[in-house]
């Protein structure tokens, strides 16, 4: 019924440009979207918002080409991962900067997080871990490990093929494991 | 990567598995960025093709034949009908009635 149900928000919004369907469709997702962006922004609460927001509006102008074969969750993540990568495209200079930040936030050990997770180490801890990996590592492991989405569903969303989704996630496994080992999340620190 | 280390990264990223993220207002935020022209566009048209289809209804006198069939209707056994039809019409007008009443539901929050 969940799925009808949003299928039929999406008719009211695409056929008839009905605006409060599409606010009940922003008002359910924006927690997994606003999640998974934060993750990818390493806790940068303001950028994801941004990106969690030119989702919605892509998603909104874009809606009459969503086909409902795979879930609209599904789909809305896919939109946010380009989302995401044309903004890691146009910042190509500031990445370098970030990376500096990132390498530095790891060797640290701590991210300097937002007002919405600074109350939470553990969420520091998350992102500092998540900050060792590069960003499509990142996303796959966000994806798989977080989300929960199969491995056939992160390659329809970041559109890549399974076996370089496979290599992602490995990579980006046994750096987090790496650096979980290092920090003594194994217990024998 | 072992077991173990399946574990171990499972363990880690569970608490972040239950984080819901509250809205704060940002519902509202996207909603005032949602552009306003393709919903001009969308009214225009649909004034478009109901002024089309009310000047095709005078022009090619289209109570005539709703008339006749009312007539028809009035002059027909109750009997002679199939139940068939009858009975796939209104299944599918139940499902709609139910559907829009779970989405009532949703948007008042029962």
């Amino acid at each position: 019924m969940q799925s009808l149900s949003d299928i039929s928000l999406v008719a009211q919004v695409a056929v008839f440009h009905n605006r409060r369907a599409f606010d009940q469709l922003v008002r359910k997702y924006q927690s997994p979207v606003r999640r998974f962006l934060l993750n990818l922004t390493l806790g940068n609460e303001a950028l994801s918002d941004d990106l969690a927001q030119d989702t919605f509006i892509r998603a909104y102008t874009h809606i009459t080409q969503f086909q409902g074969i795979a879930s609209f969750q599904t789909w809305l993540f896919r939109i946010a991962y380009n989302v995401y990568y044309d903004h890691c495209r146009k910042k190509s200079n500031e990445r370098l900067e970030i990376r500096d930040v990132n390498e530095k936030m790891t060797n640290d050990g701590a991210v300097h997080s937002s007002s919405l997770t600074s109350n939470s180490s553990l969420k520091m801890d998350i992102h500092a871990a998540l900050a060792t990996l590069k960003e499509e590592e990142r996303a796959c492991v966000t994806l798989q490990l977080i989300d929960g989405y199969p491995i056939e569903d992160i390659a329809k969303m970041t559109e890549m093929p399974v076996n370089t989704v496979k290599s992602h996630l490995r990579r980006g496994k046994e750096k987090l494991t790496t650096y979980l080992k290092n920090n003594g999340y194994d217990g024998n620190r | 990567m072992t077991e173990i280390d399946n574990q171990l990264l499972e363990q880690f990223f569970q608490p972040a598995k239950a984080v819901k993220v509250e809205d704060n207002g940002f519902t509202e935020r996207v909603m005032r960025k949602v552009p306003y022209n393709a919903v001009c566009l969308s009214h225009l048209w649909t004034l478009f093709c109901v002024l089309l289809g009310i000047v095709a209804f005078v022009v090619f006198v289209g109570w005539q034949p709703i008339f006749r069939g009312i007539l028809t209707l009035l002059n027909t056994n109750i009997g002679d009908l199939h139940p068939v039809p009858i009975f796939m019409t209104a299944g599918v007008l139940i499902s709609l009635a139910v559907v829009e009443l779970v989405q009532k539901m949703e948007r008042l929050q029962i």
